[in-house]
């Protein structure tokens, strides 16, 4: 379910330099760079776009992006990955048998290369993708888009396609960057050392 | 911030003062800021850091962080905050979170319930209490900040602390 309707909740706070011109930009922005499903035969490994925040099978219509001042939609990865461990069993298997019906001792970097290419295309296609899916919140009011996830990478893979989608430039908002407009000098120094007496 | 030694001390900072003003008063007036009166108390979890570099650390879990003699001994002793759970209660609702101090984040956000059963109003309801705690913290910080900058703090905070 989604994190706007239940469970607790981590976020990453941004601010674009601008603001999209109207409803219509937003959704056409969304729909250029909505999700699309991986073919398991794809020779892509991973995917990632735009989704609706309710809907999660729904990267066409947008159908719950305007809530109050908030445009609410969320960024969908699905990732066809397989640990050493869990393609080791198919990959020796595959190997052997490639060096029974060959006739050969020894199997080449290259020949063996391609064994676990296409070890791993069949597991794919025997398998589905691990899907990720995080909530973007953007106020409208206030200009901040709130991500709901503190994972680097899921930060990383939302800055690339927010700025691309949106044509803006994302600034991270921390608490602390308060400091530069309270204090006159706009840096701190420790006051700890001086409680306990530790330069 | 862009330097990570800065935010690092800030954050540990930050927390002590929490810890502090939740053990002094509980209660603190963002008036001026027009959020009325919050309350604030660090519950069931603490970490603590040496700042005395011999490696020490400690994790101490109690419902009443504020009223265990044996966290303000062992800051006492120069072991910082590096985690805490903070509970604020303003106006009625009620926030449960995780800071840490390096990197300097809040996490695990538990939202006041809504009562609602209308999932669009559910949404944004949760939505406007995300931006409420936003509010106060940064309040928070802010109101932290301004003290920092008395001549006073550090004589306050020993005086706290017994030391």
């Amino acid at each position: 379910m989604t994190k706007l309707l239940k469970g607790t909740i981590s976020r990453t706070i941004f601010k674009p330099d601008k603001k999209p011109e109207n409803m219509t930009t937003i959704r056409e922005s969304l729909e250029r760079f909505a999700f699309k499903k991986i073919d398991p035969t794809d020779v892509r490994d991973e995917s990632t776009g735009w989704i609706d925040a309710i809907m999660s099978f729904d990267s066409k219509n947008f159908s719950s992006l305007m809530h109050d001042r908030f445009m609410i939609f969320a960024l969908r990865t699905d990732k066809f990955s397989f640990s050493s461990s869990q393609i080791r069993p198919h990959l020796e298997e595959a190997e052997h048998l490639y060096g029974i019906e060959n006739n050969l001792e020894y199997i080449s970097a290259q020949q063996k290369k391609e064994i676990k290419e296409q070890v791993t295309k069949r597991l794919k296609v025997n398998s589905i993708p691990k899907v990720t899916i995080t909530e973007t919140a953007w106020d409208m009011e206030t200009n901040l888009v709130h991500l709901f996830s503190q994972s680097s990478q899921v930060v990383v893979r939302f800055t690339d396609i927010f700025e691309k989608t949106f044509e803006v430039n994302l600034e991270t908002i921390e608490l602390s960057n308060s400091i530069k407009q309270i204090t006159k000098s706009g840096k701190l120094e420790p006051v700890l050392g001086k409680v306990w007496g530790i330069q | 911030m862009k330097n990570n030694q800065e935010s690092a001390y800030i954050g540990q900072e930050f927390l002590l003062w929490i810890y502090w003003k939740s053990c002094e008063e509980g209660t603190l007036s963002l008036e001026d800021l027009g959020l009325g009166e919050i309350n604030i108390s660090v519950e069931e979890v603490i970490d603590l850091v040496s700042i005395k570099g011999d490696g020490y650390s400690e994790t101490i879990k109690s419902t009443d962080i504020a009223e265990l003699d044996s966290v303000r001994e062992s800051i006492r002793l120069g072991r910082l905050p590096s985690l805490i759970k903070l509970r604020i209660i303003s106006n009625h609702l009620e926030w449960f979170f995780q800071i840490k101090a390096n990197p300097f984040k809040v996490s695990s956000v538990k939202l006041p319930l809504t009562g609602e059963k209308d999932e669009t109003e559910m949404i944004s309801q949760r939505l406007e209490s995300l931006t409420k705690l936003d509010l106060i913290m940064q309040a928070l910080f802010n109101t932290f900040i301004l003290e920092r900058e008395e001549s006073s703090f550090t004589e306050s905070m020993k005086t706290f602390l017994g030391l």
